[in-house]
């Protein structure tokens, strides 16, 4: 085919002139391997902050009592968020397939025996387990009959059983919060660090009416978690959820809420910080250098176009036409982003690699960044060419040849 | 089958024109040896540049085996000159960079069916003109005379109906020059169609007939009577030079 | 050759082919514009944030009771402690020589009303002294004296933005408030200070004297907080360490680890700056690229030029140019090169910063110092990257050179 025979001319041409296309490929090596590397750091920070995000709960919308911003735990003194919010919620709010109430406290010691411990002590309904995922591997959960009786019963971390019980078995033995005993019911599956960073294993658990009528003494709760169906509606949930409490807390802004509402997206957004703008930032910037490669490109392929002309007036009294003229040059652009692309991939992944070893953050290597590279290759590679090969087709072969 | 009448070749550069070539008329028949002469300035590059349809004359009618040039848009004439021209240059114009197989073969990459005997008829034509062995040489390899004599093989691998040469022997020694010649007048018994652009009277007096340009104008049209013979003088240069 | 001579030369002969100059600095009016533009925004962003930082007290020191971390942005504190005195405030401020004041704190987020209307807000005691400290200034109104702290009297100075939630456009000043159960009087509004730098709104408080708020609305007799101000800014960490070493002897702990911790102002600024700092190192870094990219660009070109105007070099050569004159002259002509590029790069760069700061989108800082080196570094390029072509051209022998085509 006549225009397979042009390209491969094309690719004579620059193997033919070896130092002169490694330099019009410099700008696209460099932009493309340093875009490779940024996009496969910026991915592994959204790795990081997806697993936080899951840890979190990816269907899961968290209330909170106490305002201000960003994610944290209750704030102590706050009293107006109560069970009956929660029953609004349940009636009110469409789309919440579980609902689960609790009350948060931090401090009162934990005794069993001789030893004792801190731990965060949680007075919750029968729907904790399931609305956090989080099953007993020993023994049984909160039941919706402990909730109705006020058992004393609880169910331990493993954090606390361990601090409290070494390696013996807690399951039938007794702890004291407070003044109240409470028998041990269940151990807790393993979780590891909190949202918050800290130890989610250092807990006890205890049924709501207990909690709040028998230790806390309080008609108030710190938290209520509401497990939604459709995630893609988290956000709008999320503010009806807002609007509601500030209608039963009589709450108009500029007052402040005197509770956080979180979803998923919110916490991701806090993860992530200023890291995915830093990510684009970055990437924008590599990209102005593919844009100044293109740039270096098209001068290059200009100038060879003015040393080439004997050349280009022999090709067209030879019967070369205009097009296959432009198409040999174009061809050449292409061919030398092309491979500046596949050239700066491999660099770009290799130092990649050597990245995530040497600094030990996530670093991940996905295919998207090929894909734009190829795209930006074929885009600068047409887009710069196209001026250099116009004016090579358009050389006059007589004024050419002279 | 070459038709030249009442040809005028005009330049306007910056609204002043200059008029290089005038009422211009010949016919060639096929297989005839023809030298156009004329000093520089005399408008006979501007009428080789038209003979090889690398230029459309301003007026008059050119016909090339019944064609018409003044019809003929940018690619029909590329197409004209890859498959009806062998050219020639005084500067030779190789590919530095190529062999001179792959300079031999340049032409069929534009032609509209690339053959697939290409790399042999590229062979052939360099073993026609007495470089058999030197076939995977790159020009800087290879001496002026041997240069010429692949632009030459170059120019006949399309089979051409005409073969235009523009000074061949400008940039050569005598004895190049004297072996290019031989090669020509050995085509031309061989019926080929040859013209040569020369301002060199001793060039043209190779050639069967001359046409003299002064002026942008025919001033003679003649045949020669006793053309030189140039295998002669090769045979004259060569025994000079094994007695020095 | 002249260093006048030389430079007219290289100006004529790259007004020669116009287009072919332009783009050849291109890669550095780019580079350098970007280089300077990131770099002004990230000092930009760290003056904002140190502006923050000061802004919450000079020569700042801030002790708490218990442990503390930064969690979501916040200090919380890790557990209750009880330790911490007003007395201890005293002490520091008597016996820690690199200390001027200091002011025992507490407090607590609080309901506040005010006739029908609720608000829930930040409330601290503090005294005098810990006001001067936080850089609390009154508005309008009136301060509390010395007897209204001893006698805990009921007197209340409101922040800009609680004032704001809790008297909408009435003047607080003289009004009823209920802080908890309590009733108070407000006294005063006091001037805005804006967000600390967790990004709180420092506005959103109301403060009562110390002992009013231990006695009467929060029941404590132990404090949260010490705030204190060194002599001098250069005192901040003399002065960490003797409160650190005075509170350790106070509260008799002898092995124990501490049950207070010290933040001082000058370390918060220093971790600032680093972060910052090296943010905008990388950003810059990146920016860079641009330039480097450039500077390939000008080796090339220069390398092209060179083989052009062989010819040229060998008449040179053979009417007497030396070697030396040959390379000087190309050299010249890319540092020109890229030294008209790089100033370009500076106007741009230095513009587009004004341009954004003016427009409010981010605030940046021009470093002067930065803009000298980046213009610098530009013309450093051009002579680095054009030396491999001058010294070629330098190497040619005049006879070959003027036989080529």
């Amino acid at each position: 085919m006549r225009v397979l025979r042009i390209a491969q001319e094309g690719a004579r041409a620059l193997a033919g002139h070896k130092l002169r296309t490694f330099f019009m490929m410099a700008g696209t090596i460099v932009g493309i391997a340093a875009l490779t590397v940024i996009m496969a750091v910026g991915k592994g920070t959204e790795q990081k902050v997806m697993k936080r995000v899951n840890a979190f709960g990816t269907h899961v919308i968290m209330i909170t009592a106490g305002g201000g911003k960003g994610f944290s735990p209750p704030q102590e003194g706050v009293t107006t968020l109560r069970p009956d919010d929660a029953e609004a919620i349940r009636a009110q709010v469409p789309g919440i397939e579980l609902l689960n109430v609790f009350a948060m406290k931090r401090g009162p010691p934990v005794k069993a025996g001789a030893n004792q411990t801190q731990a965060v002590v949680t007075a919750t309904d029968q729907n904790w387990h399931e609305a956090w995922d989080w099953p007993v591997t020993d023994g049984e959960p909160i039941t919706d009959e402990d909730q109705a009786t006020m058992a004393r019963v609880c169910v331990l971390g493993t954090t606390t059983a361990r601090e409290l019980f070494g390696d013996q078995n807690p399951i039938g033995e007794y702890v004291q919060v407070g003044n109240v005993r409470f028998r041990v019911k269940g151990v807790l599956q393993t979780r590891g660090v909190s949202p918050h960073g800290g130890d989610f294993d250092s807990r006890v658990m205890i049924p709501l009416s207990t909690g709040l009528r028998r230790l806390f003494n309080q008609d108030h709760i710190t938290n209520i978690r509401l497990k939604v169906g459709d995630s893609s509606r988290l956000t709008q949930l999320g503010e009806e959820v807002r609007q509601l409490l500030r209608r039963r807390h009589t709450i108009t802004p500029p007052k402040e809420d005197d509770f956080s509402v979180f979803t998923a997206a919110e916490v991701a957004k806090e993860a992530r910080g200023i890291s995915r703008t830093l990510t684009y930032l970055l990437s924008a910037l590599a990209g102005l250098s593919l844009l100044v490669g293109g740039i270096v490109l098209m001068n290059i392929l200009l100038i060879s176009v003015g040393e080439r002309k004997k050349e280009i007036g022999l090709r067209r009294a030879l019967g070369a036409t205009q097009g296959d003229i432009f198409r040999q040059f174009l061809v050449e652009s292409l061919s030398v982003t092309i491979i500046g692309m596949v050239t700066g991939s491999l660099l770009g992944w290799a130092v990649s690699v050597v990245l995530a070893r040497v600094t030990q953050s996530p670093v991940v290597i996905s295919w998207e960044p090929f894909a734009l590279a190829l795209a930006f290759a074929l885009v600068v590679g047409v887009f710069f060419g196209v001026q250099p090969a116009r004016r090579a087709a358009k050389l006059r072969p007589v004024e050419a040849l002279r | 089958m070459i038709e030249l009448e009442g040809i005028e070749k005009t330049y306007v550069s910056s609204s002043v024109k200059t008029r290089v070539l005038t009422r211009v008329s010949f016919r060639i028949a096929a297989g005839e040896f023809v030298a156009i002469m004329g000093a520089s300035g005399t408008g006979k590059s501007t009428l080789m540049n038209v003979l090889g349809c690398l230029d459309k004359p301003t007026a008059g009618h050119y016909r090339l085996d019944g064609t018409d040039m003044v019809n003929l848009d940018d690619d029909a004439l590329s197409h004209l000159r890859n498959h009806k021209i062998g050219f020639v240059f005084q500067q030779f114009h190789l590919l530095d960079r190529a062999t001179a197989l792959r300079n031999v073969m340049l032409p069929l990459i534009y032609a509209d069916q690339y053959p697939e005997d290409a790399h042999q008829r590229a062979e052939g034509a360099l073993a026609a003109v007495g470089l058999a062995d030197r076939m995977s040489y790159k020009p800087s390899q290879l001496s002026g005379g041997q240069q010429q004599r692949v632009a030459i093989a170059r120019a006949l691998i399309t089979d051409p109906t005409i073969l235009l040469a523009d000074e061949p022997t400008g940039n050569l020694d005598s004895k190049s020059g004297a072996e290019v010649l031989a090669i020509f007048q050995r085509l031309h018994r061989e019926d080929r169609t040859i013209i040569v652009v020369t301002h060199d009277r001793a060039v043209a007096e190779h050639a069967n007939r001359i046409i003299v340009l002064k002026d942008g104008m025919i001033a003679e049209d003649q045949p020669v009577a006793q053309p030189r013979d140039a295998e002669t003088e090769l045979a004259a240069v060569v025994g000079k030079e094994a007695q020095a | 050759m002249k260093l006048s001579r030389n430079v007219i030369l290289s100006v004529e002969i790259l007004a020669a082919h116009k287009l072919r100059t332009l783009l050849s600095i291109i890669g550095i009016v780019v580079g350098v514009g970007a280089v300077i533009l990131m770099v002004s925004a990230g000092n930009g962003a760290q003056k904002q944030i140190v502006d923050r930082i000061r802004g919450m007290g000079t020569n700042l020191l801030v002790v708490n009771a218990g442990r503390t971390m930064i969690v979501a942005g916040r200090q919380r504190q890790m557990d209750i402690v009880r330790t911490l005195t007003a007395a201890d405030a005293r002490a520091i401020a008597g016996e820690c020589s690199s200390v001027a004041l200091a002011a025992a704190a507490v407090n607590k987020k609080m309901a506040v009303r005010w006739e029908d209307q609720d608000i829930f807000t930040n409330v601290t005691g503090m005294n005098a002294d810990g006001l001067t400290i936080r850089n609390i200034t009154v508005a309008s109104g009136r301060t509390f004296d010395a007897e209204e702290s001893r006698a805990a009297m009921r007197v209340a100075i409101v922040c800009p933005t609680a004032a704001a939630n809790l008297f909408g456009t009435t003047d607080p000043v003289g009004q009823q408030i209920r802080i908890g159960k309590v009733p108070f009087e407000v006294i005063a509004v006091a001037a805005p200070r804006g967000m600390d730098v967790n990004g709180q709104d420092q506005d959103d408080l109301i403060v009562v004297p110390l002992e009013t708020a231990m006695r009467r609305i929060l029941n404590l007799t132990y404090v949260h907080t010490i705030y204190a101000q060194a002599r001098t800014s250069r005192l901040l960490d003399t002065a960490e360490g003797e409160i650190a070493a005075l509170l350790r002897q106070r509260h008799r702990l002898r092995n124990k680890p501490d049950d207070f911790t010290v933040q001082n102002q000058a370390t918060v600024l220093e971790a600032e700056r680093e972060t910052t700092g090296s943010m905008t190192l990388l950003i810059g870094s990146v920016a860079g690229i641009s330039l480097l990219v450039g500077g390939v660009g000008i080796l090339a070109v220069m390398l092209m030029s060179v083989r052009e105007r062989t010819p040229e070099i060998g008449l040179r050569r053979a009417v007497g140019a030396l070697r030396r004159d040959i390379r000087n002259q190309f050299l010249m002509e890319s540092a020109m090169l890229s030294g008209a590029g790089g100033l370009a790069g500076v106007a741009g760069g230095v513009g587009l910063s004004l341009a954004i700061s003016t427009l409010d989108y981010w605030p940046t800082v021009i470093s002067w110092p930065a803009v000298a080196l980046a213009f610098a570094f530009s013309v450093a390029v051009g002579l680095f990257f054009g030396l491999y072509p001058a010294v070629r051209a330098a190497r040619l022998e005049p006879i070959q050179a003027l036989r080529a085509e």
